[in-house]
Order: C-alpha cells, then sequence, then structure tokens
C-alpha cells in the first residue's frame, strides 16, 4: 500500500533535503564495507548546513546519493532519501529529472568537472536547456553574461568562448558556481568547494558564492573537511565520524562549546593562527563512537504515515 | 653568528612555457638555512617555491646564482652521493612518493644500500628501528604502500629520507594532502624529529598556521618573487607586505580569538576582480 508521508511539524514544508537512516553499503574483497551507519540530516529552505568530517567519514557518499550518482549502481542502500516530498532513495530516475535543474553540485575540481571538450558557452545553453529546453542560442547566451557577471567576471564573452584550460583554477571554479546557480536550483551541494585552490582565491571564491546564494535564497548541503571554511560559511552543521553523525549544532553552539569528544579532537587538531604552537594530536579514542550529541533546538523533523 | 648550512645566493630560474613564452619561476631570490633550524617558505601556487625546491635538491640549474652547501658551491645535476645524501626531499603526496611495488622495508632499505650505509647484515634491523622513530610498527617492512592510510604512508616517506642520515631536510607541503588528525600528529613527529637529529628543515607551503608552530623563520614567495622574510613572531605580529597581510587575512579560523587575530590584516578593499584568481 502507498503511504503518503506528511511532516507534522510546523516548518516541516521548508525542509527540502531529507535523510532518514541512511545506510549505504558497498561491496569489498572481504564482504560489504559500510559507508554509513544510519544518517539522520536536513536542510531547510534558504538554510546552509555543513556536513564536516575526515576522509572516509561517508560525508561524500551522501553527495553522491543526493544526486542521484549511487543509486542502481549494485550499491546496497537502506534508509529514505527526500528531495521535497520525492522519495529518491531507491529510484534515481526521479533525481535524474530534477538533476542539474532543482538540485546542482559543484566539486572541489572545478578544472576536471567542467567538459574539456566544449566551451564554457556550449555547457551554459546546455545547463539552461535543462531548465528550458526550447530557449533560443542568444537568450541563452544573455542569460550566460549576466551570470558570469554575477561572479565578477568581468569579460564574458572572452569566457563563454573559452575552454576549461584557458582559464585560471579561480576562474574555473566562478564558472562552476554560476553554471551551478543558473537555473535556480532549489539544492545546491557543494563537495569541499575551493580546497584545491589558494587560499586568497578560497577566501575570494566562498564570499562570492555565499552573496549569490543569499541573493538567490538557495539551500546548501557543504561538505568540507575543513571546519574553519565552516565556521565562515553555514549556519548549521553536522559532524560525521565513521558513516555516522556524532554532533549537531548551530555554527555559533559548535564554535562557543564543541562537546562530542570527537569534534573536540578535530578543533584541537587545527593549527591556531595566533598562537605559535604545534597542535595538539589527539589519539584515536574509543570515545570517538560515543552517541550522537544534539544541541538545543536541533532535531530532525518528524515525519508520520497520513 | 651560525655558519649557513645551505645558502641560496641570488637565483633566478625561468621556464619556457607552452605558448613559447619565457615565465620567471623565480627571480633573484636569496635564502638560507642554518644548522638545526626550520624556515618555512610560504607561497601560493606559482609563486615558484617547488621551484627553489627542485634548484635545492639539484633538479635543474639556476639561470643565475648560486647555491651553497656548508659554504662550498654545488652544482644542479652533477653532485656526489654525499651531499644527496645529505638533503632529503619530503612530497606532498605520500602515495605517489611511494614505490607501489615495492614493501615498506624494501623502500626503507634502498638508500641504505644505495649509499652503503651500515654493515649489510644489519640493514634490516635498521629498517626497524626507522620505522620504530616514525611511530611504525616494525613488522610494517613487510606490508606494501596500498595497505596502508595517507599519514602512514607519509611517516614511510619520512623513515626512507631518515635513513640517508641527512643534514636538511626539504619538506614540500608535507601534510596538505592529510586529514586535519593526522596532520596533527605528523607535525608533531615532524617537530621531535627535529629536536632529537638535530636537523635542518626547509619547510614549503601555503599555510601559514600550519608553520606557526614549527618554523623559526619564514619567507614569503609572491610570482617569484622574495617579498618578505623574518622570525616567524615578527611576520606573525607585523606583517610588512601587503600580500603577506593578505594571506593571513583569507585563513579560515575556528575561534573569536583566532577570529580577532586574523581581521586584524583584513581591509575594507578586498578585491574581487577577476584578476584575483587569474
Amino acid at each position: 500500500m502507498p503511504v503518503t508521508d506528511v511532516l507534522i511539524d510546523g516548518r516541516a514544508r521548508d525542509v527540502v533535503l531529507a535523510v532518514r537512516d541512511l545506510r549505504v553499503a558497498f561491496s569489498g574483497v572481504r564482504g560489504p564495507v559500510e559507508a554509513l551507519r544510519g544518517v539522520s540530516l536536513h536542510v531547510r529552505r534558504g538554510e546552509k548546513v555543513a556536513l564536516v568530517g575526515e576522509s572516509g567519514s561517508g560525508k561524500s557518499t551522501i553527495a553522491r546519493l543526493v544526486l542521484g550518482l549511487l543509486q542502481d549502481q549494485g550499491v546496497r542502500i537502506a534508509g529514505s532519501v527526500r528531495l521535497g516530498s520525492r522519495e529518491i532513495v531507491d529510484d534515481e530516475s526521479l533525481v535524474r529529472a530534477a538533476r542539474g535543474d532543482r538540485v546542482t553540485m559543484i566539486f572541489q575540481d572545478a578544472v576536471s568537472s567542467l567538459n574539456p571538450t566544449f566551451t564554457i558557452g556550449d555547457q551554459f545553453r546546455e545547463v539552461l536547456r535543462r531548465r528550458d529546453p526550447k530557449i533560443s542560442k542568444s537568450h541563452a547566451d544573455r542569460r550566460a553574461r549576466a551570470a558570469l557577471a554575477d561572479v565578477h567576471l568581468h569579460e564574458p564573452d572572452r569566457v563563454l568562448s573559452s575552454y576549461v584550460f584557458q582559464l585560471s583554477g579561480g576562474m574555473s571554479q566562478r564558472v562552476m558556481i554560476s553554471l551551478a546557480l543558473a537555473n535556480d536550483p532549489e539544492l545546491l551541494v557543494a563537495d569541499e568547494p575551493g580546497s584545491s585552490l589558494d587560499v586568497t582565491v578560497q577566501a575570494q571564491t566562498l564570499r562570492l558564492m555565499n552573496d549569490l546564494i543569499g541573493r538567490h535564497g538557495t539551500s546548501v548541503l557543504f561538505i568540507s573537511h575543513n571546519l574553519g571554511v565552516v565556521r565562515e560559511f553555514a549556519d548549521r552543521v553536522y559532524v560525521i565520524y565513521r558513516g555516522r553523525i556524532v554532533e549537531h549544532a548551530t555554527v555559533a553552539q559548535l564554535f562557543a562549546g564543541a562537546r562530542h569528544p570527537y569534534t573536540r579532537a578535530l578543533l584541537a587538531a587545527m593549527p591556531r593562527l595566533d598562537e605559535p604552537a604545534v597542535p595538539d594530536a589527539p589519539e584515536t579514542r574509543p570515545d570517538f563512537n560515543d552517541p550522537l550529541i544534539e544541541h538545543p533546538g536541533c532535531f530532525e523533523p518528524n515525519f508520520v504515515a497520513a | 653568528m651560525t655558519e649557513p648550512l645551505l645558502t641560496v645566493e641570488g637565483v633566478s630560474k625561468r621556464f619556457r612555457s607552452a605558448a613559447g613564452q619565457d615565465v620567471h619561476a623565480l627571480s633573484d631570490v636569496s635564502i638560507d638555512v642554518k644548522p638545526g633550524e626550520c624556515h618555512a617558505i610560504i607561497g601560493e601556487s606559482g609563486s615558484g617555491k617547488s621551484t627553489l625546491a627542485g634548484l635545492i635538491l639539484g633538479l635543474f640549474e639556476p639561470a643565475t646564482g648560486l647555491i651553497r652547501f656548508k659554504g662550498a658551491v654545488v652544482s644542479g645535476r652533477r653532485r656526489p652521493l654525499a651531499l644527496k645524501r645529505a638533503i632529503q626531499l619530503i612530497q606532498q603526496n605520500p602515495r605517489s612518493a611511494l614505490n607501489s611495488r615495492r614493501t615498506v622495508g624494501q623502500s626503507v632499505r634502498l638508500p641504505l644500500d644505495v649509499h652503503g650505509i651500515g654493515k649489510r647484515s644489519l640493514r634490516n634491523e635498521r629498517v626497524a628501528e626507522l620505522l620504530r622513530e616514525v611511530d611504525l610498527p616494525p613488522d610494517y617492512a613487510n606490508r606494501t604502500p596500498r595497505a596502508l592510510s595517507g599519514g602512514e604512508r607519509q611517516r614511510v616517506a619520512i623513515a626512507r629520507a631518515l635513513a640517508c642520515e641527512p643534514q636538511l631536510l626539504v619538506l614540500d607541503e608535507p601534510t596538505s594532502a592529510l586529514d586535519v588528525l593526522v596532520q596533527a600528529r605528523v607535525l608533531q613527529l615532524l617537530t621531535r624529529i627535529r629536536r632529537e637529529r638535530g636537523l635542518a628543515y626547509l619547510f614549503i607551503t601555503h599555510d601559514l598556521a600550519v608553520v606557526h608552530g614549527i618554523a623559526e623563520r619564514v619567507s614569503v614567495l609572491e610570482k617569484g618573487e622574495l617579498v618578505e622574510t623574518g622570525p616567524t613572531r615578527e611576520i606573525f605580529d607585523s606583517p610588512r607586505t601587503a600580500y603577506t597581510r593578505r594571506l593571513l587575512g583569507s585563513i579560515p579560523v575556528v575561534t573569536e580569538e583566532e577570529a580577532r587575530f586574523r581581521d586584524r590584516f583584513r581591509t575594507s578593499a578586498e578585491p574581487d576582480g577577476e584578476d584575483a584568481g587569474a
């Protein structure tokens, strides 16, 4: 019997992405490897939510599922991933229709995620056709020029006729941001954006992205290993350790008083700009696996079957 | 005044780009490293910091200027084995730095065989000691790099460099490919090894926060030119150039105190033009 889920939380209709008790296992040489062991998280409209963890924590697995890039790949998936009102955990076709239009992604390395064989202008037209298949070339180019101006690329015609190898890393990152936001998506998944760039360029890129997202009202799932970047960019944060969320807080709460042993270890290991000392190097401890700590006001919205 | 271990005097290096243009990778750069000192070289991509490492390691000759090691001028390519042994490199990516077909033990033993260090019959025992020195269990000698984590691979690379009993380690972004907890452990290890062995480090990085607790001196490279050099404390307290201030002002931080420290270097008019990214 098909069951329609209804959210009972008053603000629940604002939930753009809801992941519930998500379990993912890849097949490994010695049997299945659990990448996610029951992850729940959500993003509300206009919110910037960060998912922080080290390599191997499962943070990029979540991004790939939300983009529909893991379904039908022989990966064991259980739980729920909802994009708006659509359940996409077991049906890649639903997210395929939305990908590039209502949900988009920016990657760590812009240079290798843009197609090297098409000009930037070609790639803009393809993206804009996802939303409006009949858009004329001149209209698409006009939209593209405006989008490039939004990311402070001041020679849009030169950029549109360029291939990615003709642009610098910082310019490519800006092009990717403007492509990702061209169709005004409901949700932007940003996987370590700018982390392959120089710090000064990264800082500018994040400022730009922040500004644009604010103007478009885009919701963002921001995936990063860098707590410093999260502190500057996000509203709310989930810390993930070995496939489990261990701490959920607003950014203000987390940086004023992280409570989970793992989060505290991560913070202690950050080199300090204001202190001439080698950072602490906490050993991996059993209490890194302590249960989830939710800070006041941070909880998952309730779902009930109608 | 201690005599420097390494001196780089007025070194320049040009490369020919694919488009046939000359690119000035380094212009008239002078730095030195004293025995037992950690000298950090800070720069972003294109600053010339890896070119500088290549020149010091003798991978190519400078166009102008010269390099001295313990006072004697050393050339690029034709270096005596003893000099190659004295200057060792730690690379950014420990995955590609290790030969994936060799076991850890073979990789660490190779320099002992090449340089004829110690008695042949004692070399495997020496490998075990070196692994212990970098906090790896000696039975890791039988593993291949594939079976190791990124941090463990970097420890193996450090053990292999130490096998040569070097006097200077050139560390080119040694922790920037590592997770933050692993980075902290490797930084602690490098600090301990330097203290115990009295080694000198040339520590190349883009991350100013990392060098704060590690280096006695800092030099800042911008587009192939040395724009600032001085004791670490002075660079962090009162950077003299706009570029160093911009670097310091760009670092993402995790505490209020750090943010206050950092924000002193932020100017109201931040350039956001495409030139900055080009």
